[in-house]
């Protein structure tokens, strides 16, 4: 019984929760006062999901990224809560020739790259729909963003030739069925 | 301990990993857990108000400031490292000014003397630093809470933050306010209700009954009900007035016990009210102290009244359900029960078209007048003798001595052959005449309080203008 009555009224049976609630966090911050794995940096995940197209990669944010399922899951979240359209998986598995999501409304398909060496990304724009300015895709702390031209009769086309620098990995990023990716 | 079974570990984690990322001493993490499970003291949407204005504050400073150009508001958030940066620039852009007002909330830490307070010209608050702080946190929690799951939305409420609109702060209050109740209700379902009850026996027992053996038997008079109710409600509670009825019956009930006969009754049941465990369920820790006898109430009665014939409509039945719904309030404390019948019935309503429509307009809010209300029962009353009759005249036929002759029902099954009414309606007639009595009994008596509507109607009237009359409805449903 938490109440007693006898000293100054009712308990404030209200403040219980909270109070407990304080003293278990103030008790286990006392015991273990650096926790292993540090709590996530929310600032520097949060700076990650903003990142803009051409800035460096936090190496500590993108190793937590690759080991900790609850970091990416909050970073999802964070991407998902800026991003006109938000995909953690594609739509239908990678085939041999082609790996295709529904975006939203947007339809992403990514052409692998034929004889000539060069890959295709082909977003659809629905009449109507707003154009994206900018592709997120994350998989295990690999990190892509890229700057979208505008769309040209309802198709927004990238091309990536082998020897440009980071195209293989935009590929192999995109080409990942559970890789998570954004429009904005 | 038992005790810590309450807590939730999702909820500890994520305070600890945000007071850990920002640096938070024992104190704040303890405000923290207040703001969080919002039983902090004064009025629970509180670390809402707080953090709105330290928002507007952020998002002044954001839009002035180069040194803040291309931060976003939920950046500055996530960083506690930048809060001497934000001040800073608050001060450079002259929003700071000596502590002479009192900041928005009584922490317990007013600034010391000389100390600066940050306000923008026209906002009604200043905020200490300490506030700031504090404020500022809070958000975070909410941002990250749960693994983000709530995100999106407070990055949409930061985003419609806006220094320049007067009334960015109340809407973004109510649209915090609104994200951390629902963490509440998924993290702390009781919480709530202890709240509330914490709060009713707060005010109930602050009379000195439970100390006072000469009152400890006595009920809570017409008075002290609606003296809880409007407490709760200036608390910023939005509890229903025939909610708060039934808790001080219920309480009652407790204390007079017969289970509790011997000494320390009345501690017990203030404990057991107290007690958050027996709190989850209210409706059995109802029944736990009604149910003591036997004897059918008038609510047995009510529930043994058929549908077809179509005895009561709907209005007719709600009427009756609400006052005997409390019982035994109808027959001891009539004030209250008309109190209910006029207000608690527009409560309901108000309420339900407030959380259907947004706020209303002032001039939509009223109350049925005393003397319509037992207009209404003294109606019903002459229905059910008009309806005991027919079915005494379908059993027996006309002729009865003493009896006026029962005037045409035009409801749904009252044109079946007499044998087939009678045989409806025969099972029931105990409790339709119980009801008849009890009702009758209530209209004639609680006729002499009709003269108290004059006097209780702006209580309540001021009371609903606070809950469901807010301006700029539009605004705040675009919010949501």
């Amino acid at each position: 019984m938490i109440a007693n009555p006898s000293d100054g009224g009712p308990a404030p049976a209200a403040d219980v929760e909270s109070q407990l609630l304080a003293e278990a966090v103030i008790d286990s911050l006392a015991r273990n006062p650096a926790p292993n794995p540090p709590p996530l940096d929310h600032a520097a995940l949060w700076r990650h999901a903003r990142r803009r197209a051409g800035d460096v990669v936090d190496l500590s944010t993108a190793r937590r990224l690759r080991e900790d399922p609850v970091a990416r899951n909050v970073l999802g979240r964070m991407i998902a809560a800026r991003a006109m359209a938000c995909s953690p998986m594609a739509y239908a598995a990678a085939d041999a020739t082609a790996a295709t999501r529904m975006i939203g409304v947007y339809a992403v398909e990514l052409l692998p790259a034929g004889d000539d060496g060069i890959a295709a990304l082909v977003i659809e724009v629905p009449a109507g729909a707003p154009a994206p300015a900018a592709l997120r895709a994350e998989w295990l702390g690999a990190s892509v963003v890229l700057d979208l031209p505008p769309p040209q009769e309802g198709l927004i086309e990238l091309f990536f030739a082998p020897a440009a620098p980071g195209s293989a990995e935009a590929v192999a990023v995109l080409g990942e069925p559970t890789a998570l990716i954004a429009l904005e | 301990m038992d005790e810590i079974a309450v807590i939730d570990e999702t909820a500890r984690n994520d305070i600890s990993d945000v007071a850990l990322l920002r640096g938070l001493g024992a104190v704040r993490i303890r405000r923290l857990a207040a703001a969080v499970t919002g039983t902090g003291t004064g009025r629970h949407d509180r670390p809402a108000l707080l953090s709105a204005n330290a928002l507007i504050l952020a998002a002044a400073a954001i839009d002035a400031d180069p040194a803040f150009a291309r931060t976003s508001l939920a950046e500055l958030c996530f960083d506690a490292g930048r809060i001497l940066a934000l001040l800073a620039a608050l001060e450079r852009c002259g929003a700071a000014r000596p502590a002479t007002a009192r900041p928005v909330a009584d922490t317990g830490d007013l600034p010391p003397a000389g100390a600066l307070v940050y306000a923008l010209p026209g906002q009604p608050f200043a905020l200490s630093r300490s506030q700031i702080v504090d404020a500022l946190a809070f958000v975070h929690f909410l941002l990250v809470a749960d693994a983000a799951a709530q995100i999106g939305e407070v990055t949409a409420v930061l985003d419609a933050v806006d220094p320049a609109d007067g009334d960015s702060a109340g809407r973004t209050t109510r649209a915090l306010a609104r994200i951390a109740y629902d963490y509440r209700k998924r993290h702390f379902p009781q919480h709530d209700l202890l709240r509330r009850h914490g709060r009713l026996l707060d005010a109930l027992g602050g009379t000195g009954r439970k100390d006072d053996p000469n009152t400890r038997s006595a009920r809570f008079s017409d008075a002290e009900i609606l003296a809880a109710w409007t407490a709760e409600i200036a608390a910023g509670e939005r509890s229903l007035f025939e909610t708060v009825v039934r808790t001080c019956v219920a309480l009652e009930r407790a204390l007079q016990s017969p289970r509790m006969a011997d000494g320390d009754r009345a501690e017990k049941a203030y404990s057991d009210f107290a007690d958050p465990t027996s709190l989850d369920r209210p409706h059995q820790l109802w029944d736990d102290y009604t149910d003591d006898d036997d004897a059918p109430t008038p609510q047995d009665w009510l529930r043994a009244v058929p549908e077809h014939p179509n005895v009561l409509t709907g209005p007719e039945r709600d009427r009756l359900a609400t006052l005997f719904g409390l019982d035994p309030v109808h027959r001891d404390r009539r004030l209250t029960a008309l109190r209910a019948l006029a207000f608690g019935a527009e409560q309901k309503r108000l309420a339900g078209r407030h959380g259907r429509l947004g706020a209303l307009a002032p001039d939509e809010i009223g109350g049925d007048d005393y003397a319509a209300v037992l207009r209404q029962l003294d109606e019903d009353v002459r229905h059910l003798g008009n309806v005991a009759v027919s079915i005494v005249e379908a059993g027996d036929g006309p002729h009865r001595d003493g009896l006026p002759r029962a005037q045409r029902i035009r409801r749904r099954g009252f044109d079946l052959p007499p044998e087939a009414f009678a045989a409806a309606l025969r099972p029931a007639m105990t409790a339709i005449a119980g009801l008849l009595s009890e009702t009758r009994e209530f209209a004639r008596a609680a006729a002499r309080h009709a003269a108290a509507y004059p006097a209780d109607r702006p209580v309540f009237t001021a009371a609903f203008q606070s809950l469901y009359a807010r301006p700029e409805s539009q605004n705040d449903r675009e919010s949501v």
